[in-house]
């Protein structure tokens, strides 16, 4: 009986072996016992295998690099290999992968759901517990919330796969009369691919942004994704050897509007050319917003703007294929942002724009453009990065005059960027901007609204020993002339820096992650965080202060935050253009935030 | 390597329910057959273990007759499991247990939201055999209306001999926009004296602000005290036997014994005992249980004299030769309203292939049968009921109940029947005639066949099927 129970202790995975691959079987009991898989067609008498005296059946067989699929036959019955946990299909045949020399390969899952290996179960789930004071300076639990995100990937064969997100989100889903939560369908994509021909069918999820050098689809702004976030629609792409035919279909879900684009490029030895197709009809969608300079006026000053969105426009493109590039576009933009004041006055803005950027050692890139014509040149250096600020809103025709300067020393992390943009046309596309917002994680908000500024920051990273990490985000000096909208007043603003300190601690499975943002008083957010990585999937966080949200990804939520936190949301509205201004008025009422914030992260 | 390699399995499994139901009912006026919607249920359950103590749950739910067919989110935790301690981030689920054995301070339907189902979220937070000691942390907001609750536990065990807890718990039990808190703190004792006996004392003090103020209150008003003596054992008797007393402005939200709103056991003072006596050599067990106390509520009338309740039970149970056995109990309470008396028989026989009972009670004897003497019962009445389940072969099964009542000149009666098939795997397919409801608890002691004369049998046919996957 021990003998039997090392035996066992001994089966293992086929193993390669100098004649070929080796299969064991444990059976002491067994009659006949046999190997079948696709290397022999499932041949149920092709392959026996030998018993030794302690019931251990084994065959070698030589086999060829590749992926096979094998059972076991033992006494007219197929088995599937107990030491093996990979199986595939419907029949759980198991799987090994042989290498050359028969080298047989560990065992990987590619999916998780062993029923059917075509489908593979991801999720993201987080749940928070709050405490924060209420207004009798007592700790209560405030907004506690679970999020999971749980996605569902299919491979349809190798060419094909759909990926589908559910959501839900006890914080924001919660039907106030039932309380009934409801699980979302949130984005889903269709994706196939097969030799020259990709054909991509989206719903609310990214899908496409044009290599052009105007990028006529699929531009990043603060309250617009790139293309395919919000819409639905349909991608086709077919490259026959160095020609490229694109064609995009896409509906965007809130507002009905419909787009159409081609783009037909093709490269010659040196250079290439390109023709570009832009069609989009929208529907007439009415705004309301709090007036940027409404604190000076009425505090509940609210502008009513509507947009329709009418646009066709047609592009050529020629240039370097690395370095130089070159568009001319030519188009229709029938889009009118009609502003109404309380008292009914109507005011129309009609976009002319300019922009030169210049650059040697750095990126050189020039717009020039108005609302019918629009002319672009981008000329690079390959040892520099590439990114270029979005000197212009959404839509092609919303074009500035601006200089963007920028060096990125990569090996010590530094970065510099000098921008001056000017722009003389619609307000309202400038204060719903974002600028570089990698690199500038809280300090746009000063820019925003503003007509013409300036601005210099620098930011470093230090690496103490290899525990600590200390990054500082410094914003050295900012000028703004702001030209507010409706007025012919100019504000020339000069603020002292903002700086924010982080500091990190690694300490192998904790963390340890403070964060402080200093402006011109004291420092009044502070955050302090301990986080342990149960596993690559799990971690844990405690965290104690005032909880900064990620900027780039979160900032609704910020903007819901710090109205949980008690700031007025017309002052919020008001204050877009400067956080200067958000923190004199949060300093407030933050001021006494020590929020206690514990949560658990799950991943995979 | 095999091991190394399956470290990084990550286990996921996915499960689920589906029912359908289709069912048709006679209706009285005008009479005839009406096919109600038929209702389709599923549920999806997910669960995923990130790492060897870790655990991810979720599940969401779709019925075919409610609002949209839409599917909603019906559960959920994110849980950590140690040796000692384990911590869970949950969601609309039942984890609101606290032991309070001889109070019951907490009973998870006041804690977590809702009556049917729960809504509150929050977090927990158990540890146990720490040096001895143990404890719980609970903190849940609620989702529906802007209250929440805080239960802290912590105790020491010394060895065998004795345990140790105190517990606080804070429930804002108003959900206003200030918060109005029901605080409670207790202490439990148990002490082991020797062999089977043990002495148990829970006691517990409540703040809440609906308490009178002032000096008009003394402290041992707001107070709960519970004594135990359990399981004296002597020749055959064991002997169990508690004393308590409730203060009168003893109010706990999170409880259904001190909670106005329901059991409102508070300003009582008595006495509970139980004998229980195992024949020698026989099969035959005899109990005896009372519990005799004064309140000073004719709820909700807070009375200026307390009057006395008591209530007396005693049971015969007999286990025969080949499967049969017979109870019998009468049970007594004598309380402002009446002097209340039943009798109860049962007897019952089991083999493999099937199962028979057949109970007969009467009820309230004596009450109403020369005329009407008390308002508060329908009058003496008798119930017989039967329950039967047949194996017919080894995957159907035919079961049926049915209680026929009477007394003061009524009738009435109740009856269901099913037949079950489990011939697929995961699955059970069940036919049945009849509303299960009125005998559910217990045949002929369900208050709703025993205490409501105008049960009548419904006509009513159900197609069920239920599926795990």
């Amino acid at each position: 009986m021990l003998v039997k129970a090392l035996v066992f202790l001994l089966v293992s995975l086929p193993q390669g072996t100098k004649d070929g691959v080796e299969f064991t079987y444990f059976a002491p009991d067994a009659n006949s016992v046999y190997l079948v898989g696709d290397f022999n067609n499932w041949n149920t008498s092709k392959t026996p295998m030998k018993k030794n005296a302690e019931g251990l059946w084994s065959v070698v067989i030589p086999l060829a690099p590749g992926k096979y699929q094998y059972k076991f036959f033992v006494d007219g019955k197929y088995v599937e290999d107990p030491t093996n946990p990979i199986t595939e299909g419907p029949y759980r045949n198991s799987v090994i992968k042989v290498a050359q020399d028969f080298r047989v390969l560990p065992p990987r899952m590619s999916n998780n759901t062993p029923m059917n290996s075509y489908v593979t179960f991801g999720a993201k789930a987080k749940g928070f517990v709050n405490a924060d004071k209420d207004s009798t300076n007592h700790y209560r639990l405030m907004n506690t919330e679970t999020d999971v995100r749980m996605n569902v990937k299919v491979n349809i064969k190798d060419e094909a796969n759909l990926l589908a997100i559910l959501h839900y989100n006890t914080q924001q889903g919660q039907d106030p009369s039932t309380h009934q939560i409801p699980f979302y369908f949130e984005r889903a994509r269709l994706n196939f691919e097969k030799g020259h021909l990709h054909i991509l069918s989206f719903y609310n999820m990214f899908a496409y942004e044009s290599p052009d050098p105007i990028t006529l689809v699929g531009k990043v702004n603060e309250f617009s994704y790139p293309l395919g976030r919000g819409e639905q629609g349909i991608l086709w792409e077919i490259q026959p050897k160095v020609s490229h035919i694109t064609f995009l279909y896409s509906n965007e879900i809130s507002t009905g509007r419909d787009l159409a684009f081609l783009r037909l490029s093709k490269d010659f030895a040196n250079f290439y050319a390109g023709l570009g197709l832009y069609i989009s009809h929208g529907n007439n969608v009415e705004y309301q917003v709090v007036s940027p300079d409404s604190e000076r006026i009425n505090d509940t000053t609210l502008l009513h703007f509507n947009t329709y969105d009418d646009r066709y426009a047609y592009s050529i493109e020629f240039g370097d294929k690395n370095s130089v590039r070159f568009q001319f576009l030519e188009g229709l933009d029938k889009k009118r942002a009609n502003f109404y004041d309380v008292d009914g006055t109507k005011s129309q803005q009609s976009p002319i724009n300019k922009s030169w950027n210049i650059g040697k050692w750095y990126k050189f890139k020039a717009i020039y453009g108005n609302e019918k014509l629009a002319a672009f040149l981008d000329l690079e250096h390959h040892k520099f990065d590439s990114i270029f600020v979005p000197l212009y809103g959404k839509g092609f025709s919303n074009l500035k005059t601006g200089i963007s300067i920028k060096r990125r020393h990569f090996e010590a992390g530094l970065s510099e960027h000098f921008l001056f943009a000017h722009k003389n046309s619609t307000k309202w596309d400038a204060l719903f901007k974002m600028f570089d917002i990698q690199r500038l994680p809280y300090i746009e908000y000063p820019l925003l609204g503003y007509d013409r500024y300036t601005t210099l920051y620098a930011k470093g990273n230090v690496d103490i020993l290899s525990l600590l990490k200390m990054r500082l985000s410094m914003q050295t000096a900012r000028y703004a002339i702001n030209q507010p909208p409706r007025s012919d007043e100019c504000i020339l603003q000069l603020t002292l820096p903002i700086k924010r300190l982080f500091l990190d601690y690694d300490l192998r499975y904790f963390h340890i992650k403070s964060s402080y943002l200093n402006t011109d008083r004291d420092f009044f957010d502070h955050y302090i965080q301990i986080s342990y990585r149960f596993s690559q999937y799990m971690i844990a966080k405690a965290g104690y202060g005032f909880y900064p949200y990620n900027l780039l990804d979160e900032y609704t939520e910020r903007r819901e935050y710090l109205s949980s936190k008690g700031v007025n949301l017309t002052q919020l509205e008001n204050n877009f253009r400067g956080i200067a201004g958000t923190i004199e008025q949060g300093e407030k009422d933050i001021s006494n935030t020590k929020e206690i914030r514990l949560w658990l992260e799950l991943s995979f | 390597m095999l091991f190394a390699m399956l470290l990084f399995l990550f286990p996921v499994s996915f499960n689920g329910y589906l029912e359908s139901e289709f069912y048709t009912e006679k209706e009285q006026n005008p009479v005839y057959w009406n096919l109600y919607n038929p209702k389709n249920y599923i549920e999806f359950k997910i669960t995923l273990h990130p790492t060897n103590y870790g655990q991810v749950f979720f599940s969401f739910n779709a019925l075919s007759n409610s609002n949209n067919s839409q599917f909603f989110f019906n559960q959920g935790h994110i849980q950590v499991n140690g040796a000692h301690h384990s911590l869970a981030l949950f969601a609309r689920e039942d984890r609101y247990w606290v032991q309070s054995p001889l109070l019951y301070l907490v009973n998870q339907d006041r804690l977590k939201d809702d009556n049917f189902g729960p809504k509150g979220e929050g977090i927990r937070w158990d540890f146990w055999d720490t040096y001895g000691f143990f404890g719980t942390m609970l903190s849940s907001k609620y989702k529906s209306w802007n209250g929440e609750a805080y239960i802290g536990r912590l105790g020491r065990n010394f060895g065998k001999t004795l345990t140790l807890s105190y517990m606080y718990m804070k429930k804002d039990w108003r959900g206003g926009k200030e918060p109005s808190y029901n605080k409670i703190n207790s202490l439990y004792l148990r002490l082991h004296i020797f062999r089977t006996l043990y002495l148990s004392s829970e006691m517990a003090t409540s703040i809440h602000p609906n308490q009178p103020a002032g000096d008009t209150v003394k402290q041992h008003e707001k107070d709960a005290l519970t004594i135990e003596l359990r399981r004296i054992y002597f020749k055959g008797f064991n002997i169990s036997g508690s004393y308590y007393n409730y203060g009168k402005y003893f109010i706990d939200e999170m409880s259904n014994k001190f909670n106005p709103g329901f059991d409102h056991e508070f300003g009582r003072e008595g006495f509970y005992g139980e004998i229980l006596y195992l024949v020698p050599y026989k099969a035959i067990n005899i109990l005896y249980k009372t519990n005799r106390y004064k309140t000073w509520y004719d709820y909700p009338v807070l009375l200026a004299k307390p009057f006395t309740v008591s209530w007396n039970y005693a049971e015969i149970y007999t286990e025969f030769r080949k499967g049969v056995s017979a109870k019998i109990f009468a049970e007594r309470t004598v309380d402002k309203k009446g002097d209340w008396r039943h009798v109860f028989f049962q007897i019952q026989g089991e083999n493999p292939r099937m199962k028979v009972k057949l109970q007969y009670k009467i009820k309230d004897i004596g009450i109403n049968v020369h005329g009407k003497d008390n308002d508060f019962s329908i009058g003496q009445r008798s119930i017989l009921g039967t329950e039967m389940w047949i194996n017919l072969t080894n995957w159907l099964q035919f079961y049926m109940r049915g209680a026929l009542g009477n007394g003061q000149g009524l009738n009435w009666n109740s009856f269901f029947a099913q037949l079950a098939i489990r011939k697929f795997t995961n699955s059970e397919l069940f036919i049945e005639y009849g509303d299960p409801s009125a005998t559910d608890a217990d045949l002929v002691n369900d208050p709703d066949v025993s205490d409501f004369p105008y049960q009548r049998i419904r006509d009513r046919f159900k197609i069920l099927l239920k599926y795990w996957f």
